[in-house]
């Protein structure tokens, strides 16, 4: 017991240097620009006296170390800054913006992982074999198609062509959005009893979604494809297989826990690489989300937006890194006898 | 014996698909750059926006540019481009590395850490971040994707280090008064540059990606500059009336990447004992 309260207090320990670390970057990378920041902030043409102003607003006069430790400090707070466009803290201003994107990485999350485990589990069960090939080939385009392809060819085929699925936004323009309860507006529409809305919003989230799966599933289905193989081999699998009973109750039953354990890993990585990777997806369909907000942010050059969109990636990545390794241990009795 | 085995293995179909992609690319950009009779900034205003024709293959954009003349122009670009950038993340790694694992115990662990952190940003958002921090523009694209990718490359060849330490022939070495760059240069670099090569071979198409994506969101190569995801971003301005602008410099991205992740698969299996030992 005292063994696994020590290991996930060092697991904590790990997560906070990381934000720390993280907020290191951060702040250089703001540092290094070439542009002064005060002059960004003060706007075109302002005086030199505007300038010194903004320069001493800033705290941009202080030395660096006093200038990080403020930095940290407020990051403690949740002070992420000012965003330099609007003039409000870039947080609200993040927060506002991130349940489109979770709705965007969920869903494509639930796409990726269907997709990965049926076809992984078919190609590991019928190992070299015509439909394998296909798996495999189908997943080395995966992981070469860029997403900004995908998303066009995308809209061109289901949204122009078809005419299938509207070409971007997140709602018609004639359809109101429901009361936010969850902020995912497939959900808040269903919660409402609105399944017209529900239904619009679902055609709107299908084309990003696919764009988002299809560049994440060609690892996906890799990593479960060779995690099968390599469990198919054991011992353990060989003797079911003497023992009679048939491959799919095999592969289920006693092939698929223990795969799922470096699927599991790399799913929780996938999702936070799915909402920090949202970036082009979004700008491509107009999805009011984080990686839309980070691209205006970009374009308008606001460092204090486009860090707060890194630093808050970070966050996320090193949550979800957290939480799937507890999650492993609860779920795989080896690590447990491992760490005692 | 194992190594003449894998040798004499018939070229897999993989190998054969990356070969016929890189081959197509090549012969594409070939007949762009040397027999076709458009210069890639050749304006001709009548031919706007012109679809995919006998004269114009692939069509033209809104200057009447020829497309593949300036898709061909762009692919020693955006190869020249990734394998510097693998290059320079493979060299990075094996120094760093190398060095942080030869070095006092604080000096790897305080190193080590700080690639963690460096890996702790997903690498896209990291290298935008850099990318719109240093101004737009293909180098300093470049130079964000290497920042972001190179701590990969670092932990790799200093985990390799560490394993070949314990050598006897290091340790010879290192009694023998061999300084910490004499041991890195003749003993590590030479033993693990086969595994920083599989690594930096199969990393092409993903470099190839991220440039790709930096430029499509206006943080990469600017126009006119021919570039893939430059390409593609003024393409898609006008994809809604022309699909052939943004579909083809697309495509090459698609068929170059494709070709280079199935080399990087090949080379791994050809020269991984233990990746080739498997089924």
């Amino acid at each position: 017991m005292r063994e696994r309260v020590r290991a996930i207090a060092g697991r904590v320990a790990g997560f906070l240097a990381t934000l720390i670390g993280a907020s290191l970057i951060t702040f250089a990378i703001s540092h290094l620009i070439p542009n002064d920041p005060a002059r960004l902030a003060a706007g075109d043409g302002a005086s030199p006296e505007v300038v010194a102003q903004m320069r001493e607003r800033l705290g941009l006069d202080q030395p660096i170390w006093e200038q990080y430790l403020r930095y940290v400090a407020g990051l403690a707070r949740g002070d992420f800054g000012l965003s330099i466009r609007s003039g409000e803290p870039v947080l609200d201003e993040l927060l506002r913006a991130a349940p489109a994107t979770i709705e965007l990485a969920l869903a494509a999350l639930i796409l990726i992982v269907a997709a990965s485990l049926t076809l992984g589990a078919v190609a590991a069960m019928n190992h070299n074999k015509p439909i394998d090939h296909a798996v495999r080939v189908a997943s080395a385009l995966s992981l070469s198609t860029p997403t900004f392809w995908s998303a066009l060819a995308l809209i061109g085929i289901f949204g122009v062509a078809l005419g299938w699925a509207p070409l971007g936004g997140r709602l018609s323009v004639d359809v109101d959005a429901p009361a936010a309860i969850t902020g995912l507006v497939v959900v808040d529409a269903a919660l409402a009893g609105r399944f017209d809305i529900a239904v619009d919003a679902l055609a709107h989230l299908a084309l990003p979604a696919v764009t988002l799966a299809i560049a994440a599933w060609g690892g996906a289905v890799r990593l479960f494809r060779a995690a099968l193989l390599d469990v198919l081999q054991q011992d353990f699998v060989r003797r079911a297989r003497a023992a009679g009973l048939s491959p799919w109750r095999i592969a289920t039953r006693y092939a698929a826990p223990p795969a799922l354990v470096p699927y599991t890993t790399a799913m929780g990585l996938t999702f936070a690489d799915l909402l920090g990777g949202a970036v082009v997806t979004e700008m491509i369909f107009n999805w009011p989300g984080l990686g839309a907000y980070t691209m205006q942010a970009i374009a308008g050059l606001d460092f204090p937006a486009i860090m707060g969109f890194t630093l808050l990636a970070a966050v996320v990545y090193a949550s979800i890194n957290l939480l799937v390794d507890v999650l492993i241990g609860v779920i795989d009795p080896r690590t447990r006898s491992q760490r005692a | 014996m194992t190594h003449s085995l894998t040798l004499a293995r018939p070229l897999s179909a993989s190998t054969m698909i990356a070969a016929a992609c890189l081959l197509l690319v090549t012969l594409a950009c070939l007949f762009g750059l040397v027999w076709s009779p458009f210069a890639p900034d050749a304006i001709d205003l009548s031919q706007r926006l012109s679809p995919p024709t006998a004269r114009h293959w692939f069509g033209t954009d809104e200057l009447g540019r020829d497309l593949l003349a300036r898709i061909a122009h762009g692919a020693p670009l955006t190869v020249a481009a990734s394998v510097a950038t693998v290059s320079a993340c493979a060299g990075l790694g094996v120094f760093i590395g190398g060095a942080s694992a030869l070095a006092p115990r604080w000096v790897d662990a305080s190193l080590m850490r700080a690639c963690d952190i460096m890996l702790s940003i997903p690498a896209l958002v990291l290298a935008m971040a850099l990318a719109a921090a240093l101004g737009p523009g293909l180098v300093n694209a470049l130079v964000a994707v290497i920042a972001a990718r190179a701590p990969a490359y670092v932990r790799l060849a200093r985990n390799q280090t560490l394993a070949l330490r314990r050598e006897a022939f290091v340790e010879a070495s290192v009694s023998n008064g061999a300084s910490g760059l004499y041991v890195l240069r003749h003993h590590i670099a030479p033993n693990i540059l086969p595994v920083m090569l599989i690594q930096a071979v199969s990393d092409i198409g993903g470099v190839i990606l991220a440039t790709a994506a930096l430029g499509f969101v206006g943080l990469g190569a600017q126009p006119p500059s021919p570039e893939w995801g430059a390409l593609a971003a003024s393409g898609r301005l006008f994809f809604l009336d022309c699909w052939w602008y943004a579909v083809f410099p697309g495509f090459a991205v698609v068929l170059t990447t494709l070709g280079f992740n199935l080399l990087g698969d090949a080379v791994r299996d050809g020269l991984d004992p233990r990746r080739a030992a498997r089924p």
